[in-house]
């Protein structure tokens, strides 16, 4: 198992994306040191100010992009291995189909946990500036707490997408997999543009402020926490749903065929024949 | 096993946790940062450091050739099974540090009853509700958003506590390894983390105070790992500890109990108890394990 989450971190180039994680997390801490002793209106704290603008911006964003990457990842992952034919190879291992779907769900699993895990301390790091020496770096801490508020759901999301992709992906393949979600992203696309050309505006300016969300938000605080408490256990309990749905599909489907031969493994049955 | 190689690769990982833990420690002491609840962002970089066992091990392991096994003999304990009915402790870990604070909590209502506040949590407007998921919300919060524990964990019950058990023994090395674990945290308390700068003996009644609840809390922490063989639940219970979930400290007004109490290292007594009672049954049940 082990051996198969390595494969899969290898052929991700994982090791270059922890070098880069951890430089760029280096680089923040000393930018944070540096800020920490520079005197307030000097030049050198004018660099940092703009060097933070550019932190605060990055979060957001790279939130949203390593949660498209985790969605691609597992489709390139399963497409290599087809691609390369290492398939013949998995399937010559001591292993079981449900070990090689486990491998991959909580290949996955451990993915969506590290970069969550990573972005908080690059949103940990990036608060850190708002208790210095600027007020104006001081003011954008709202908003670098709706910034790193945003990476729990955006994790959350990522795992509840896995949690739909996977089953179909192995199922039916890297490729087949894209043009669905392709479909699927031009459908909604649509509707967005539909609702976008017919909805009511004034409707909308009228009920749909940030006062009404916000009023909204502090009279259902209790449900909304029960909410946020209950959303991870849900999400996880999908995740396992899902991988128990792969197996039992795999197991039915003639595509077992393709890597392994029983539904247990080559070397155990040589072992129970001999 | 290779006794004088063993007592080599602990000493290096000591060496190496303490200068990159102590180093950004010392710096934030000397600008004059005081651990008091007004700068949560800074406590929060602050707590980062919690990551420098886990960077040590990685490090202690590259530099002395140490293999990087995931499971099994002189591995990393990243492994989880349920098999066997390890589940209990992943379920332990979920749910002693609780019952602990819970415990506490009533200790400190049992002391000062004029502390109790119905109405506390809709004094800070919140809903009062809060109260009853609070635990749950903390334990789950803990079990899921647990990196900086993991790293602590990593280091000192995933490297630490193997290497001084197969040096020194189960009750030494956990003995040993609490102090050491205590010491760790001198920065932080000379900074006022935990017990605030307001005590008698301030700073080395403090360090003497956490070394002792490092080594009650280790007691707890390396019964959980020994039995699972993983460190993931040392790492559940430690963040779940660090959450202080309770139902009861909803109802305790902070500010009257600040009045009360002389110091804020009186805040801590009502804790010792459940720790060091639950800490020690660990500690049997270890040793009698380590005899059979």
């Amino acid at each position: 198992m082990a051996g198969l989450l390595y494969k899969d971190f290898v052929s991700i180039k994982g090791k270059t994306y922890l070098v880069i994680g951890a430089v760029i997390t280096l680089l923040m801490l000393g930018l944070r040191v540096i800020y920490g002793i520079v005197e307030s209106g000097s030049s050198a704290e004018e660099v940092v100010f703009a060097l933070l603008f550019i932190i605060s911006a990055y979060i957001p964003f790279s939130c949203i992009v390593l949660t498209c990457i985790t969605n691609m990842l597992p489709c390139k992952v399963i497409d290599d291995e087809k691609k390369n034919k290492i398939n013949d190879y998995i399937g010559s291992l001591p292993l079981t189909q449900q070990q090689y779907v486990l491998s991959k769900y909580l290949f996955v699993a451990i993915l969506i946990y590290v970069i969550f895990s990573v972005e908080t301390m690059w949103g940990v790091i990036s608060m850190s500036f708002c208790e210095g020496n600027n007020e104006m770096i001081a003011t954008t801490s709202e908003l670098l707490e709706f910034t790193v508020g945003l990476i729990y759901p955006l994790a959350l999301f990522g795992l509840l997408m896995a949690a739909i992709e996977l089953p179909m992906i192995f199922l039916l393949g890297g490729a087949k997999m894209q043009v669905i979600k392709n479909i699927a992203m031009e459908i909604l696309g649509v509707v967005v543009f539909g609702v976008m050309l017919f909805v009511d505006y004034n409707w909308i300016e009228e009920h749909v402020s940030l006062e009404n969300i916000l009023a909204w938000t502090n009279k259902h605080s209790f449900e909304l926490s029960v909410f946020n408490v209950f959303s991870i256990v849900i999400i996880l309990g999908l995740f396992y749903c899902s991988y128990r749905f792969t197996c039992k599909m795999m197991q039915n489907r003639k595509c077992r065929s393709q890597i392994f031969v029983n539904e247990t493994s080559i070397a155990v049955d040589n072992r129970e024949v001999a | 096993m290779n006794k004088e190689l063993e007592r080599k690769r602990l000493f290096i990982f000591l060496g190496i946790t303490f200068t990159i833990s102590w180093i950004p420690m010392i710096l934030l002491d000397c600008s004059g940062f005081k651990w008091d609840g007004t700068r949560p962002y800074m406590e929060s970089l602050a707590g980062l450091v919690m990551l420098c066992p886990a960077i040590a091990h990685i490090l202690t392991r590259w530099l002395t050739k140490e293999e990087f096994a995931v499971v099994g003999q002189d591995s990393m304990m990243l492994g989880i099974t349920f098999k066997d009915k390890k589940w209990k402790y992943f379920l332990f870990a979920m749910l002693i540090p609780w019952l602990i604070t819970e415990i506490s909590c009533a200790i400190t209502l049992f002391r000062y009853p004029d502390v109790f506040d119905a109405d506390y949590l809709s004094s800070l407007g919140m809903d009062s509700r809060i109260a009853y998921i609070y635990p749950l919300v903390m334990i789950i919060n803990g079990s899921v958003i647990n990196f900086a524990a993991f790293g602590e964990e990593f280091g000192w019950r995933g490297y630490m506590m193997p290497k001084m058990i197969k040096l020194w023994g189960t009750k030494p090395a956990i003995i040993a390894g609490g102090i050491i674990w205590g010491i760790w945290h001198a920065p932080l308390t000379v900074a006022g983390h935990n017990f605030g700068t307001d005590y008698p003996g301030f700073p080395f009644v403090g360090i003497a105070i956490m070394c002792l609840f490092c080594t009650f809390i280790g007691m707890m922490l390396t019964y959980v790992t020994i039995k699972s063989g993983s460190i993931w639940p040392a790492a559940i219970m430690h963040a779940v500890t660090n959450s202080k979930p309770s139902v009861l400290m909803c109802f305790i007004n902070n500010e009257k109990l600040a009045d009360m109490i002389p110091n804020s290292l009186g805040m801590w007594t009502g804790l010792l108890i459940p720790t060091v009672v639950i800490g020690t049954v660990c500690m049997i049940m270890l040793c009698k394990k380590a005899n059979d």
